[in-house]
């Protein structure tokens, strides 16, 4: 019995060392290869401004069929940026990155060239928003750091839910109506589908704090002044958003 | 000693030698990443590009030598194309030991209403990137790029002054610097005092990089500079 129980750690030994070598080596050659994540590990996300004007794909490679197009711009004349989702290279060798696409109908991914994005940038943050409670909560290396009451979308005009992210922060806005800050996300309204802009759904302060919280906005999601303040010190551009 | 007693003796040396082995193999694939930059210095960028051996996608469309394996200086290895650090190295700058530190010191930038260079680049100053010498295999060739400013308007001409050094403060002349994104495509050369200027205009919003390559076994350095239409953000139309 002793002879076995040597040997099987033996053989334990070996296997777990030869795993934690592989745990060691194996990114680099199968990155080289297959997929790549780009979410993760942790709470990591992962964004990149749009360098050039490109067209979006439904797989990665220059045949694939266009599905929208990225602007450098966002409407309201900002840098454009993505979220990135993954990679990968095609027959070709070229690299491909598959984005969340800040476009009509939500929800919307797909592929594009690398050489049309910038350097990838993380971030560690993550905003959910829960429309029953109308509560945000923004959290940091998935402890939360920040929550306020906020207002959400109309039953005529709702808030979409999904999976979206912080593409712009305008401030020194010229209408009360937006408070001090705003932030612009990825998300449209469902159904102010001809709104100047796109319909894009922002995140912002508000002059009218006495209907916070509730169902007020026309997609938008509001808060009180002081607190979309305070988020702006902790949100940075490129946060996923979860509406739920 | 008897047959049991010689099976006994076989099995724990077969039993010893498994695990050494397996040691071994541990030892040899935790060392082949750890903190090694990105990786094997002989082996070719990993994402985005298809780059030489012993060089890696910058994840700006460019190639970047390996450093040796031992991360680039000035570079911060967690911005690494696939995003996902190097293993224990995720917040490097490259090694201690690899003249990556201290952190370098660069003079001031350039005062951003100075006129344009106009001389061509002198004798005086090392070239971009400093051509080894024959004798001389140490070259000083770490740039630093310094941009007078960061943010551009859009539609608005823009003098945008650049300035390179290589890590010990000396300015780098002969030094290229592109600038990307944005619908601008320029690249300029710097003078002897390592300054060069752009004269850009956005025609829309966007990210610009700057960027100055370094030559072989240098790796290069950039900056972003963010095209914004001012008007348009003062009132956006968020559906509200």
């Amino acid at each position: 019995m002793k002879l076995r129980a040597l040997l099987f750690v033996a053989v334990s030994a070996t296997a777990a060392a030869g795993a934690l070598g592989n745990a060691s080596s194996a990114s680099p050659a199968s990155r080289s290869s297959e997929s790549i994540s780009l979410v993760g590990p942790g709470a990591q996300s992962r964004w990149a401004y749009v360098l050039d004007k490109t067209p979006v794909r439904d797989a990665p490679g220059g045949a694939a069929a266009v599905v929208a197009t990225l602007t450098t711009a966002t409407p309201l004349g900002q840098p454009n940026l993505v979220l990135l989702l993954g990679a990968e290279r095609d027959r070709s060798g070229h690299m491909w990155v598959l984005v969340r696409v800040p476009s009509r109908p939500n929800g919307m991914t797909g592929w594009v060239a690398r050489r049309s994005l910038d350097r990838f940038q993380v971030v560690r943050t993550h905003l959910v928003v829960d429309r029953k409670s109308f509560v945000a909560r923004l959290y940091r290396n998935g402890v939360e750091i920040f929550r306020a009451q906020v207002g959400i979308g109309a039953p005529a005009t709702p808030t979409p839910t999904g999976e979206f992210y912080v593409r712009e922060e305008v401030r020194h806005v010229a209408d009360a109506f937006y408070g001090p800050v705003a932030f612009g996300t990825s998300a449209t309204a469902p159904t102010l589908t001809d709104w100047p802009g796109g319909g894009f759904i922002g995140i912002h302060g508000t002059n009218t704090p006495q209907l916070l919280p509730g169902a007020v906005s026309h997609g938008c999601i509001r808060m009180r002044n002081r607190d979309i303040l305070r988020l702006a010190q902790l949100m940075p551009l490129g946060t996923p958003i979860t509406i739920q | 000693v008897g047959n049991g007693g010689i099976k006994l003796r076989f099995m724990f040396i077969l039993c010893v030698g498994l695990l050494g082995a397996g040691l071994l193999t541990a030892v040899a694939f935790a060392a082949n990443g750890h903190g090694s930059g990105n990786g094997n210095p002989s082996s070719g960028g990993q994402h985005g590009q298809d780059c030489a051996p012993g060089w890696h996608d910058t994840a700006d469309g460019t190639c970047e030598h390996n450093g040796g394996g031992g991360g680039n200086c000035g570079d911060n290895q967690s911005g690494n194309d696939n995003g996902l650090g190097n293993d224990g190295n995720d917040n490097g700058f490259g090694h201690k030991g690899d003249n990556c530190d201290p952190a370098p010191s660069a003079p001031p930038p350039p005062p951003a209403n100075t006129p344009p260079p106009s001389n061509p680049p002198g004798p005086s100053g090392p070239p971009a990137g400093g051509t080894p010498s024959a004798g001389a295999p140490s070259v000083t060739c770490a740039t630093l790029l310094r941009l007078a400013k960061t943010r551009v308007a859009v539609g608005q001409r823009s003098l945008l002054a650049v300035h390179v050094v290589d890590r010990g403060g000396r300015p780098l002349r002969g030094a290229r610097v592109s600038a990307r994104g944005a619908g601008v495509h320029l690249s300029v050369t710097t003078d002897r005092s390592g300054k060069a200027r752009f004269a850009i205009r956005a025609l829309a919003a966007g990210a610009i990089r700057i960027s100055v390559s370094g030559s072989a076994g240098c790796p290069s350095s950039s900056g972003l500079v963010l095209a914004t239409a001012v008007t348009k953000a003062h009132h956006p139309d968020f559906t509200g």
